[in-house]
């Protein structure tokens, strides 16, 4: 019996789209999920003069589809989860000379190619590993809540990933433990502006008691009639963002509740601080959203006798800064 | 996620067994736990068993007092539900003495009770949509609820949460240890605040989900 302990996975960028490449990097942060299956059995009906509905089955098409979800998020993972999801081949721009603080700079184009990267993901245990090719992500997501106590507030980091096909191998061994700088939901800060331009001027101090971002990327797998089983290419279509808000009920999260009923547009900035890289930037990853408030239900709940209000806003283009999400990373990886 | 789950009574109207007991209240613990259920089931099961005995033997131990130890068990467990002022039970030996001194005094009114008693144990386990509405309701007004089922799911979340992926489902609840379901909401009210959760999950997922259903790309590959 093979022991859980064993279980492991990893991924290395892909130098050409689902071509598969050794991978170079561990993931941790949670538990290695189950692996899906990646191929449907059929076993048509038919009839056949017997009391059986069929007698044969086969496999037509093979697609590998899984959610990830890192509990304990880290900002080192987030390069590699952007770029296969919301824009790829990103140059990350040192922000201090020397100190390895990297910007990464997912500014999404609305009409051009975004350029994705993809993964070939390696995961199993002892037993036996797995490798999936052309690994892209259908969305980005994660979630806090900002505990009332000692526990911590972890940020909850979510993906919903595609790939190929399902491979048994052999892990590329030798890789070294990643040093992940956790994203901490109680050095969250929020803020509210009303253009790219002011982005993170305005922030709303205590506040913010939880978020939960959704990106929905629009990359998506393209079958296309062909010599293979898998898919082809992929696509990008739209681009959808949603942020949840949990909020102390204050003067600021009363505004929240006017700029709902008057459909005020806004840009509303979610970042996290991380601790200082070398002598130079800290940690940290900033989302940007353009929008309105869909809804704000103030009073909704109670915690310990606080009021609670809940917000939900949900990005739209923005002509001006022709956009409607951008995150920007920084961290001590220069790439993927 | 912290669910403070209070004790329900409902009243039993004695009017609605005789027009001279009009205004004679005796309460029912509706929402005993689960321990309590299984112990009554529990004594359900060891009375079953035994062998039938003659009903002038029973009618004479009754009238002298006299009760086998399974029906006494029985009785003492009606004693953990009933209250005489809706908040108190009125305990054991209590219940005992009060069933005894009926069965003598008005059988037909203690096969009432009893027979009253599990219909209202019943039927609050049984949920109907009116009732799971106003619980929906309570919850986003309190962040607590009473009902049963709605409690075993956000206990079977928040186990989710804790473990980062679905590993339980609501209807395994009452299958866990007790110990386990009270350590894993005691490490989850440290974790994160309950009204928190709540509101993120009954208020914001339902339009997300159909936000997501309406995209044009999102997990339209997948057959599930």
């Amino acid at each position: 019996m093979t022991s859980r302990v064993f279980t492991k996975h990893q991924f290395g960028k892909e130098t050409t789209n689902r071509v598969a490449v050794a991978a170079d990097t561990m993931i941790v942060g949670g538990i290695v999920p189950g692996i899906s299956p990646d191929r449907v059995s059929r076993r048509p009906m038919e009839n056949i003069g017997v009391r059986a509905d069929s007698y044969r089955a086969h496999i037509l098409q093979v697609f590998w589809a899984q959610k990830l979800t890192l509990p304990e998020g880290y900002f080192q993972i987030l390069p590699a989860l952007l770029s296969i999801g919301l824009v790829g081949d990103i140059t990350a721009v040192e922000q201090t000379t020397s100190q390895g603080d990297m910007l990464w700079d997912f500014d999404p184009s609305h009409t051009a190619d975004n350029s994705l990267d993809s993964l070939t993901y390696e995961t199993g245990d002892d037993t036996q590993a797995y490798e999936i090719e052309g690994v892209m992500a259908e969305s980005f997501g994660l979630s806090f809540q900002v505990n009332q106590g000692q526990e911590g507030s972890p940020v909850e980091l979510g993906a919903d990933l595609f790939g190929r096909q399902v491979t048994p191998t052999t892990f590329t061994g030798g890789l070294s433990l990643p040093s992940p700088e956790p994203i901490n939901g109680k050095l969250s800060r929020l803020y509210k502006d009303s253009t790219w331009a002011n982005a993170g001027v305005t922030e709303l101090s205590n506040i913010l008691r939880g978020g939960n971002l959704e990106i929905l990327t629009g990359t998506h797998p393209k079958f296309l009639g062909s010599a293979n089983q898998y898919f082809d290419e992929h696509g990008q279509g739209p681009i959808a963002a949603r942020l949840g808000l949990t909020l102390e009920r204050g003067a600021a999260s009363d505004a929240i509740f006017d700029d709902f009923q008057a459909q005020t547009e806004r840009l509303i900035r979610l970042a996290f601080n991380g601790s200082q890289i070398g002598t130079g930037d800290t940690h940290n990853l900033t989302v940007d959203l353009f929008g309105t408030f869909e809804s704000v239900t103030p009073l909704n709940a109670q915690d310990r006798g606080n009021n609670i209000d809940v917000a939900e806003f949900v990005a739209h283009y923005d002509p001006t800064g022709a956009k409607n999400v951008r995150v920007q990373v920084t961290t001590d990886v220069s790439a993927i | 996620m912290k669910i403070e789950v209070p004790k329900i009574y409902r009243p039993i109207d004695l009017g609605e067994y005789a027009e001279e007991l009009k205004g004679e209240k005796l309460h029912v613990w509706v929402n005993p736990p689960r321990r309590l259920l299984a112990e009554y089931a529990a004594i359900l099961k060891h009375v079953l068993k035994q062998e039938p005995r003659p009903r002038w033997w029973d009618r004479i131990l009754s009238r002298l007092g006299i009760i086998g130890l399974g029906e006494r068990r029985s009785l003492g467990w009606f004693g953990k539900v009933w209250s005489e002022d809706g908040a108190t039970s009125i305990g054991e030996q209590a219940a005992v003495s009060f069933a005894l001194q009926l069965y003598e005094a008005d059988p037909v009114l203690y096969q009432h009770l009893i027979a009253v008693t599990m219909q209202l144990l019943d039927g609050h386990q049984d949920t109907s949509k009116k009732a799971m509405a106003d619980a929906m309701l309570e919850v986003n007004k309190t962040g607590r609820t009473a009902h049963p089922q709605l409690a075993r799911l956000f206990i079977a979340r928040t186990i989710n949460h804790l473990h980062g992926g679905p590993v339980i489902g609501a209807w395994d609840i009452d299958g866990l240890p007790d110990d386990w379901v009270a350590g894993f909401l005691q490490y989850a009210s440290g974790q994160m605040g309950a009204a928190e959760t709540l509101v993120v999950n009954q208020i914001l997922e339902p339009t997300r989900a159909k936000w997501r259903a309406q995209h044009p790309t999102y997990r339209k590959a997948r057959l599930n």
